[in-house]
């Protein structure tokens, strides 16, 4: 992070000099990186692709939070982190998505039911390993600098979900233009009727385009109320008050007028508002026949005629967005003068990033699309693969590629947030501590990965040798966390840390090699089911043991 | 002792592999849950020495003057025996001084006898400042328990940087030919000024006795006037001099009043009557004089050293003032820069630098101790011309080169020597990294040669 290359001028040492001391932080990024790539080389090509693909994307991830953390450069690194995003998300989805296609690929169609239930826990497995692999990658890369904290993740959740508005507001549009423009064509049956109906029900409602010869009072009232609220907003919005101030126009005041004007329209707002569930009990209570009797001819048909008349309609409407857009602009503009620029551009710099997301998106979608459905494709078996290119094939057409890149943008963003947000919840709930973010993540991932990597019947040694690296990632994360924030970086700590990291790493092989001696004598002398039952036993009585010892 | 729950996390990683064998029917997963649970054990297990150490502290130099570099150094031994795995400890810095090199904190493993040095250097700044005992923390090889303490150290605990004043700067000092002054006014003295027509009273050993013989009037010669030597040291301790020229060291008022005090007591000590006054000091102190200058003079009576004892404390304590604003606190001193590091200029009024210049004594060699870090000092070297005063510009550099802000305020200060020369000034330039001593030795010798 910037500020830490420069120090304060009382001559405090920098903040980077409280960051994990060096030796422990190189020893657990070693036995992560180890870790990782025993995994990758046991499990095969399959999961190594996968691997690359989601641990770059975990990478992504962890410069997005690191560039959170600049204080200077604060608006450039902020466009930078959310243009890192999608590339960020996209990768991490890529990864897990692959592991999971390839092996359901190869899993399915299952011989038998008894199959099925095996092969979806070995499903299950390798995306666990790939999700284990990727956060612990994640989390190594934040302990030398410690820049995954809840502030931060609140940070980062902001940051996508801003960045995900315009990406989810252009998939929308473009969906629902499809979706509504192809709709009599594209959706058959009663759904497509109904949806139908439902549409052009509602735009005859408001904009009365119907044959209809009956007062349309509910509907124009509602769009009366709603166009004089909207103006009276934008009246009182709007800097008509410093404009008009000491303006006269002949004799007349133009603050006066202006300020009845709101007023007038605000009470207008008001009695529409109060009105409507009036209007509402006379349209659905009083039949039309009565309404006809009970007014003078003349009246029931200016009625008749003012409450149908489209073109109002459309003015009222155009009066109600127009104020609407007003309104937002001055707010918009009102917040940006009184905040200060750095503040502003650091706000709006997401958007920015989403709005280049967006035309990247739109710029190469053909390609993007093409490739992907070559990718998915190419990894299914040929029944799949034919029915998975035609279905792609209607969507395509139905939808427009642009609009189906877009979604899957705004699908991964919308992913990426939730992450975020699921990591904000680990925080918050007290499971991970800031001070420990980045040992916590690393060696609990790779535990994860592990431990389920341990049910794909890959050698014990190998599963042995993982467990034992990644609680000494912990070990040595969380002790160089420690001696870097009470002694720092600018003393000497090598000795220290090399003598802990080898006492540690002792135990665990000595732990270890028992283990996997213990593994071979019940292997080979006990039978299967009286192994079950004795050997969680086994385990729960030494947890009891170590529960009496503390 | 306190108790570390490192390995709280390894119980839930045994259970997640029961879990897991359970639901996969794999016995492996269930024995391996034995791995992260010999941690558990073995961090329970784990038990603290009991420690016995003894720690030494030294200062290098143990007097030294306000800016030196002072080694501390902390000699651990464990006098115990059992080995310490992981020994930790900080040394107790008082905060008014910054530690500019090393650390004072240190973490190692300690056998039974053996010894470890932790060395690291302070800035030192005038007073006495009071090391607290160092805080010492043992842990276990697991890192399960830990405990803490302080350990009370032998040797130095407190850093006394108020040599000084008394001492004579400059050893050849008393070596200098002091004494009285020739002046440009015909009078008393040795060297020969002017002659003039005897007027009644001139006394008879002034008498041209030639040239009466020659033409017969009465003659007497003049000699060039002799005064006795005066000196006015002028102390620029105003706010803005207050930036230091690295963090951690003594500001530019600091170094100025204890250059200004040394010089004082030198000149005092070579019999030159030297005056004193300060800029910065504050309405409300007592030596401030009515025209808002505080002065003392330099042919003032008995009290003349009392006075100028109470103007350095006045100067001292308004620095001191300043170091308790918490907007201007000495952990938020500005270092030198232009472009805003440094307070906003608060200038000498005009009144007051008429002020100074009415109070000067004629003929008085002026001595102005000041960082340069605006442009007054060069205006009262020019008006200090104009009144035919000698002036002497020593100068503490607090702009040094370093950042860009600051090399640009270092190329300011070295134009404001240059534009001071040009006065006809003589400028010292006092690198603080260099013994003042050798800044006072130039100042001296510049100015009891003119005497």
């Amino acid at each position: 992070m910037m500020p830490d290359t420069t120090s304060d001028t009382d001559g405090r040492p920098p903040a980077s000099n409280w960051d994990a001391t060096r030796a422990s932080t190189a020893l657990a990024l070693l036995a992560t990186a180890i870790t990782v790539g025993l995994l990758a080389v046991t499990l095969g090509v399959t999961v190594v692709k996968g691997l690359a693909a989601s641990v770059t994307g975990a990478l992504c991830f962890a410069v997005v939070l690191w560039l959170l953390t600049w204080d200077r450069w604060q608006v450039s690194a902020t466009v930078a982190a959310s243009a890192l995003v999608v590339p960020a998300g996209a990768a991490v989805a890529a990864g897990v998505g692959y592991v999971l296609l390839v092996e359901f690929a190869t899993s399915f169609p299952a011989s038998t039911s008894t199959r099925v239930v095996g092969q979806s826990l070995r499903i299950l497995s390798v995306a666990m390993v790939t999700v284990g692999t990727t956060a612990a990658v994640f989390g190594v890369a934040a302990v030398p600098r410690n820049f995954v904290t809840r502030d931060s993740l609140e940070d980062g959740f902001q940051l996508v979900s801003r960045t995900a508005i315009l990406p989810i507001a252009f998939a929308a549009l473009t969906l629902g233009y499809a979706l509504v423009s192809n709709f009599g064509s594209g959706l058959e049956g009663p759904a497509g009727d109904f949806f139908d109906t439902f549409v052009s029900g509602l735009t005859d409602w408001f904009l009365a385009t119907d044959s209809s010869s009956k007062p349309r009072l509910l509907s124009f009232w509602l769009v009366g109320t709603v166009s004089v609220w909207a103006l009276s907003r934008a009246l009182t919005a709007l800097p008509t008050r410093e404009l008009t101030a000491g303006r006269s126009v002949g004799d007349i005041d133009a603050e006066v007028v202006w300020r009845r004007l709101e007023s007038g329209s605000s009470n207008l707002a008001a009695a529409g508002f109060v009105g409507l569930p009036l209007v509402f009990l006379l349209e659905i209570g009083v039949p039309d026949s009565t309404v006809r009797e009970t007014l003078p001819g003349l009246v029931y048909d200016a009625l008749v005629a003012l409450t149908g008349l489209t073109s109002l309609r459309y003015v009222l409407l155009a009066i109600a967005v127009l104020a609407g857009v007003s309104v937002a602009a001055t707010r918009l503009l009102r917040s940006s003068v009184q905040t200060d620029a750095r503040t502003v551009l650091t706000g709006y710099a997401p958007f920015l990033g989403g709005l280049g997301i967006v035309a990247a998106v739109l710029a190469i979608h053909g390609p993007i699309l093409d490739a992907l459905i070559d990718f998915v494709a190419g990894r299914l078996t040929s029944p799949l693969s034919g029915n998975f290119r035609g279905l792609a094939g209607r969507v395509e057409e139905f939808y427009g590629s642009h609009a189906i890149v877009l979604g899957l943008t705004a699908g991964v963003l919308v992913v990426a947030a939730t992450a975020v947000l699921a990591l904000w919840l680990v925080f918050s709930l007290g499971f991970v501590r800031d001070r420990v973010s980045g040992p916590s993540i690393a060696s609990g991932g790779l535990f994860v990965a592990v431990a389920f990597a341990g049910t794909l019947q890959i050698p014990f040694s190998v599963v042995l040798v993982g467990l034992l690296l990644s609680l000494f990632v912990w070990d040595a994360g969380e002790f160089g966390v420690a001696l870097g924030r009470e002694i720092g970086r600018r003393a000497t700590t090598r000795q220290v840390e090399l003598l802990h990291a080898g006492g540690v790493l002792s135990v665990g092989l000595l732990a270890a090699l028992s283990t996997g001696l213990l593994a071979s004598v019940l292997g080979g002398s006990a039978g299967g089911s009286q192994l079950s039952v004795a050997l969680p036993g086994a385990v729960v009585a030494i947890v009891l043991l170590v529960m009496a010892l503390r | 002792m306190t108790q570390v729950g490192r390995w709280n996390g390894a119980f839930a990683a045994a259970l997640l592999l029961v879990a897991l064998g359970l639901l996969y029917a794999e016995p492996r997963l269930l024995i391996a849950a034995l791995l992260p649970l010999a941690y558990v054990v073995v961090g329970a297990l784990a038990r603290l020495p009991d420690a016995s150490v003894s720690v030494e502290r030294t200062f290098e130099p143990d007097d030294p003057a306000p800016s030196d570099g002072v080694t501390v150094t902390l000699e651990v031994e464990n006098t115990g025996e059992r080995t310490l795995f992981d020994f930790r400890l900080i040394d107790g810095v008082p905060d008014e001084l910054r530690v500019v090199s090393g650390s004072p904190r240190g973490a190692f493993a300690l056998r039974p006898g053996e010894s470890r040095t932790i060395s690291y250097e302070v800035a030192a700044k005038r007073g006495d400042h009071e090391f607290s005992d160092p805080v010492v923390r043992i842990r276990t090889l697991t890192g399960t328990r830990s405990h803490t303490t302080t350990v009370e150290p032998t040797g130095e605990s407190t850093l006394s940087c108020s040599r000084a004043v008394t001492d004579a700067p400059v050893e050849r000092a008393s070596h200098f030919r002091v004494g009285t002054r020739p002046t440009e006014s015909g009078g008393e003295g040795v060297q020969f000024h002017s002659t003039r027509e005897y007027q009644p009273g001139d006394p008879i050993a002034r008498l041209d006795w030639r040239r009466y013989a020659k033409t017969g009037k009465l003659t007497t010669v003049q000699f060039h006037e002799e005064r006795a030597t005066q000196a006015v040291v002028v102390v620029d301790a105003r706010p803005h001099t207050r930036v230091v020229p690295k963090p951690g060291y003594p500001d530019g008022a600091e170094l100025s009043t204890y250059a200004a005090e040394r010089l004082y007591e030198a000149l005092v000590g070579a019999n030159v009557a030297t005056g004193l006054t300060a800029l910065g000091v504050g309405d409300d102190a007592e030596v401030v004089g009515a025209d808002g200058l505080p002065w003392v003079a330099p042919e003032g009576d008995t009290g003349t050293a009392v006075n100028a004892r109470l103007l350095f404390d006045a100067v001292r304590e308004s620095t001191a003032d300043d170091e308790a604003r918490p907007t201007a606190s000495a952990s938020k001193r500005p270092i030198a820069t232009p472009d805003g590091g440094a307070p906003r200029s608060d200038g000498v009024s005009e009144q007051t630098t008429e002020s100074l210049l009415a109070r000067l004594p004629r003929d008085a060699h002026v001595v102005l101790v000041s960082p340069l870090l605006d442009e007054w000092p060069v205006s009262f070297a020019r008006s200090l011309a104009t009144s035919d005063h000698d002036l002497l510009v020593l100068s503490p550099a607090v702009a040094q080169e370093g950042t860009p802000g600051q090399t640009v305020a270092a190329v300011h200060r070295d134009l404001r020597l240059w534009d001071a020369e040009l006065t006809g000034a003589t400028t010292v330039d006092w690198d603080v990294e260099d013994p003042l001593g050798l800044a006072l030795d130039r100042s001296l010798r510049t100015l009891l040669s003119n005497q």
